[in-house]
């Protein structure tokens, strides 16, 4: 006898919501960018938040939520091709990103626990700039 | 150039992207960005 809780097919998911595991690439540079894209960067969620890294450095920590549209903090997502290209670089080296559609979050929240830079073995950080 | 680590955590977002002259609503119910190395200048 097959247990119920296997007959049943997992619940549909819309095919237009993402969710952590669609976006595998992830950066950020600034005061404070952060990027994060899908496997082949066609889809990229951008957070800019002002002052975010020096605020966390002066206070140690940043601990704050952001209900949206909110005039320090902008999401958005863009559709396009190699997006991760030209996230927090001046000087492209592969192919040009191309951005065919952009849009802001409307509504939702985001919160920031950014933090001071802790102490990591040097293999965790990304190699300073040439 | 000092690091910090952002860690952002995105719920319930929508958007109203444009598609083909009309706007579709695309919802992210939550996503986490954890463990994201900024650069910012000491100054």
């Amino acid at each position: 006898m097959v247990p119920a809780a296997c007959e049943s097919a997992p619940p549909a998911q819309p095919e237009n919501v993402l969710g952590g595991a669609d976006l595998t690439q992830v950066g950020g540079c600034g005061d404070a960018f952060v990027w994060v894209t899908n496997s082949d960067s066609t889809i990229a969620l951008t957070v800019n938040w002002a002052e975010a890294a020096s605020r966390a450095q002066a206070g140690g920590r940043l601990q704050e939520t952001a209900k949206l549209p909110d005039e320090q903090v902008t999401v958005a997502i863009q559709f396009g091709q190699h997006q991760s290209d030209g996230f927090c670089t001046d000087v492209l080296m592969t192919d040009h990103p191309r951005i065919v559609a952009e849009a802001p979050a409307s509504s939702g929240e985001a919160r920031s626990a950014s933090s001071r830079h802790r102490e990591q073995s040097p293999s965790c950080l990304s190699p300073p700039p040439a | 150039m000092p690091l910090a680590t952002a860690g952002l955590t995105l719920r319930d977002l929508v958007f109203e992207v444009p598609v083909e002259g009309s706007f579709e609503t695309w919802p992210i119910d939550s996503l986490d960005i954890r463990e994201v190395q900024v650069g910012w200048l000491a100054g």
